[in-house]
């Protein structure tokens, strides 16, 4: 069963598999949460717009139309979910972001306060920087990819990451 | 001609950090890289970032996730997902940030009104006579307004240029040039000299010990030289805009506006507003101007052919203007440059003008050959006006790049002497080469040293004898935590933490606590890293989140309750040392201000008797635009503390600025200081500028940093109640 392709499952989350779902999961929600997590810095908040991508899914299956990898398309969904939840947000954030996760995938060893701090750099970006810089770099959609997703223009989504970058690199680098 | 090189675009260095062997990558670009090494650091960095970047963890779904999907799946919840595309968002205004250095060279030779000082309470009048630069004695007048009360002298610092100096103020030097004293009449008197060879003089007024300054609202005074027809000349026009960058960019592009006006026939003042507007104010506008650029380059160099011989500067001059013009809009643009760089290149006249074009071409033909780019780099030394900029940038990485430790240190020395303010960058870059990582260490202590004897010709006229003192050790923690470091990569663990302790001493600076944290973390001293951890966590500006996880890692080595005191003691230690920057100025009768539909408020009533924070932005200044995208979050997080934040434009109301405020998306109310109130009041000068005004309506916090604002206001507002 966990054999499934992803037509396969496709076809079995329309017709809301509840099996399928426990695939679908097991296969792609780590990555999910860790997308949501970049964009939003909170794990609540990460769980909630992965929660709400499976629950949604398979109303939303109704309009794949199966061109492209689905797990490119789950993602497209997904940094669209997180970025529609941050707007409906009550209440600003600034930097929101959780420590390291004792729970978390086994990383290559670094220690943790400079990795606190690279972590925090990113989160410190604005929002909008912040968004393009994760989705490029961690995620590593295209600039095409991106402005598709954040509804703004390519070369805008090029501009950004640049600012992004530049920005970072100050925070990390000392003043000279 | 002082000229600096552009920077590549971030697009093209992007792509040549992922593909550098691509034909895509220009000529130029690799000539550009071959000589900066900004650059060069800028590509390491993206080169370095993936790796980086897979060192950050990520949390992982867990099975009580699965369960409270299948639980919201089993009661039918509902969920409509955002499958397709948004809609595209509205165009901002488009502008670059340009990495590129501007020639700038600005003249305010009318605006005598603007000479004349405002009669204010923080700042007093100083008159010339003559009001210009001239070979014989210049009678100085000094009336203070209560800034020197007692005083029976002051002193008139200077800091003069001549028609050769180089941009911004990094290699400038400060005089005490004259006494001035009290006369009967109250008003203090001297008579200044100044060399023929000066073409632009600033100034500010000082006690005798130096202690309390005035700088004219940061302003400064000034004097140029003049031509016979009352003009002031081209070269003081120049050095005023030089002076001011780094100060106030939006005013330099007004003056080097204003120069190309006054002397219109000059290509080298109309190739500088073409650089200066295209970064100030965007491509939509410079791409407006180009085709009146491009019918005057054409002009310019049809002159030039038909003279019987070519004057080098003027090529120089002309060539410089058709690299900043747009090839699309203007193609006769690259024409032009190409032709003029071979002219320049093949020069046998041996023109100055034409120096940093031969330097160019025998670097380029050298190529990849670091020991033969160090001796070409050698023969233009000592290098004139010229390719100064260059060669003290190439020097030292050509130096590097052939492992020549006796150049390396040669090399950081002449950089250090050229700019002494900024020595420690170059020496800071020696502690990665083994060879003279030992010597570099002990030039950088002997520049700490420096900093802790007073350099009087290092101060800006701006500052006071404290201010300077202050910003110094802020520089000089910066240096020590180098060293620091450098003694602990050496297994010299008991000098190294020393000193990065040392490094921690005074200010308020919660990344480099960070830094030394970490460093000491890792050698497993957890007792010098806690408490600076603690700093960090109370710090206004880290998250909660942020701090939360600090708690976590902390409380793995200490108790909740000593963490808790560990805080208490940072709190204290943090507002101790910001207040040290604080100071009391009472701005008066409240400014008023107009909102953008119209309605006439005062500062008072915006502030509602609570800590604000005042922003003064121009949609004109690009540093300005950059800071203002930030500011919605930072009014959010201090609303939060219930502290108010005014953005203020000396704009009146417009439809112009309407749109741009539309379309740059800020979320902030702004006001217009449509009167020029709120501008004497606080005496700002140039954009963007920050204050903190207290509940009392007093300036606390002047011309403060954007990454200061938010931990000063905190503070002052936590002081304020505790003193109710």
């Amino acid at each position: 069963m966990t054999d499934l392709s992803d037509a396969e499952l496709i076809a079995r989350l329309r017709r809301s598999d509840g099996i399928a779902i426990g695939i679908l999961y097991a296969r792609f929600a780590t990555p999910l949460l860790g997308l949501a997590h970049r964009l939003l810095g909170s794990r609540d908040e990460a769980e909630d717009v992965v929660q709400d991508v499976f629950v949604g899914l398979p109303l939303a299956l109704r309009r794949y139309n199966e061109q492209g990898a689905f797990a490119a398309w789950l993602k497209l969904v997904t940094v669209r979910t997180a970025l529609m939840h941050r707007r409906s947000s009550a209440r600003r954030r600034q930097t929101p972001l959780d420590a390291p996760d004792a729970r978390g995938r086994a990383t290559a060893p670094e220690p943790l306060i400079d990795r606190m701090v690279l972590e925090a750099a990113i989160a410190a970006l604005p929002e909008a920087l912040r968004d393009v810089f994760v989705l490029y770099h961690i995620e590593r959609f295209s600039h095409a990819e991106i402005a598709q997703m954040l509804g703004i223009r390519r070369g805008t989504a090029e501009v950004r990451l640049h600012r992004a970058v530049r920005r970072l690199r100050a925070h990390l680098e000392n003043d000279r | 001609m002082i000229t600096r090189l552009l920077h590549p675009s971030d697009s093209a260095l992007a792509r040549f950090a992922e593909s550098p062997e691509s034909n895509d990558a220009s000529t130029r670009l690799r000539e550009h890289l071959a000589s900066c090494q900004t650059c060069r650091d800028h590509i390491a960095f993206l080169r370095a970032l993936p790796e980086r970047l897979a060192g950050l963890g990520a949390p992982e779904a867990d099975d009580t996730l699965l369960e409270r999907i299948q639980g919201r799946l089993a009661r039918k919840d509902r969920v409509i997902l955002p499958v397709d595309a948004p809609a595209r968002s509205p165009r901002r205004a488009s502008w670059l940030v340009a990495a590129a250095v501007l020639l700038v060279v600005a003249t305010l030779w009318v605006a005598s009104s603007a000479r004349d000082l405002r009669a204010d309470a923080t700042s007093g009048e100083l008159r010339f006579a003559p009001e210009q630069l001239v070979s014989g004695p210049i009678e100085v007048t000094y009336r203070d307004v209560g800034l020197f009360s007692g005083a029976k002298r002051l002193t008139l610092r200077a800091r003069f240029r001549t028609k050769n100096d180089e941009s911004y103020n990094s290699a400038s030097k400060q005089w005490s040039v004259a006494t001035l004293a009290r006369g009967n009449g109250g008003d203090f008197h001297t008579t200044l000299r100044v060399p023929d060879s000066v073409v632009y003089a600033a100034f500010a007024i000082e006690s005798e010990d130096g202690g309390r300054v005035d700088d004219n609202g940061h302003k400064l005074w000034y004097l140029m030289t003049h031509e016979r027809d009352g003009r002031p000349t081209y070269d003081a026009v120049w050095q005023r805009a030089n002076d001011l960058m780094g100060e106030n960019i939006e005013l330099s592009m007004h003056e080097l506006q204003g120069l190309a006006r006054l002397y219109g026939e000059r290509a080298e003042a109309w190739g500088a507003v073409a650089a200066i507007e295209r970064f100030m104010l965007g491509d939509a506008h410079a791409d407006s101007t180009t085709a009146a650029h491009c019918e005057r380059l054409v002009h310019f160099e049809s002159l030039l052919r038909a003279r019987a011989t070519l004057d080098m500067a003027q090529v120089s001059a002309i060539r410089s203007y058709a690299v900043q013009l747009d090839d699309r809009a203007c193609p006769q643009a690259q024409e032009i440059a190409s032709s003029l760089r071979a002219v320049l290149a093949h020069d046998t006249t041996g023109a100055p003008a034409s120096l940093s074009m031969r330097y160019a071409e025998r670097l380029k033909a050298i190529g990849t050959q670091p020991a033969h780019a160090l001796a070409l780099a050698e023969e233009f030394w000592p290098p004139r006006v010229e390719t100064a900029p260059v060669i003290y940038n190439n020097g030292l990485n050509f130096a590097v790049a052939a492992k020549d430790s006796a150049a390396m240190l040669r090399w950081a020395d002449r950089n250090a002497a050229h700019a002494p303010g900024v020595a420690s960058g170059s020496y800071s870059m020696l502690l990665r080469q083994p060879l003279v990582r030992q010597a570099a260490l002990g030039r950088l202590r002997e520049t700490l040293r420096r900093f802790r004897t007073r350099q009087d010709s290092l101060r800006p006229l701006e500052h006071s004898v404290i201010e300077q003192v202050r910003l110094d050790s802020a520089t000089a923690r910066r240096i020590l935590m180098l060293i620091g470091n450098a003694l602990l990569d050496d297994g010299k663990v008991a000098a190294g933490l020393d000193t990065l302790n040392l490094a921690t001493r005074g200010g308020w600076e919660p990344e480099l606590y960070r830094r030394v944290a970490a460093a000491t973390f890792r050698i497993g001293d957890t007792a010098r890293a806690l408490p600076l951890l603690a700093r960090v966590s109370v710090d206004p500006a880290t998250t909660q989140a942020a701090a939360d996880s600090l708690a976590r890692v902390a409380t793995r080595f200490m108790t909740p309750a000593a963490w808790t005191n560990a805080q208490r003691d940072a709190r204290e230690t943090m507002r101790t040392t910001v207040l040290e920057d604080a100071r009391l100025v009472p701005i008066g009768k409240s400014p008023h201000l107009q909102d953008s539909a119209g309605h006439t408020t005062n500062l008072a009533e915006l502030s509602k008797k609570r800590t604000t924070v005042v922003v003064f932005f121009s949609r004109f200044c690009a540093p300005s635009r950059q800071e203002l995208a930030m500011l919605p979050a930072l009014a959010a997080r201090l609303e939060q503390e219930g502290i108010r934040l005014v953005t203020i434009t000396r704009e009146a109301p417009s439809s112009e600025l309407r749109s741009f405020v539309q379309q740059a998306r800020v979320a902030l109310p702004l006001y217009h200081d449509t009167w020029g109130e709120a501008g004497r009041a606080f005496q700002d000068f140039g954009t963007p500028e920050y204050f903190i005004v207290d509940p009392r309506g007093r300036i606390r916090f002047r011309y403060t940093a954007l990454s200061k604002v938010l931990t000063q206001a905190v503070v002052l507002k936590e002081v304020e109640q505790d003193e109710r």
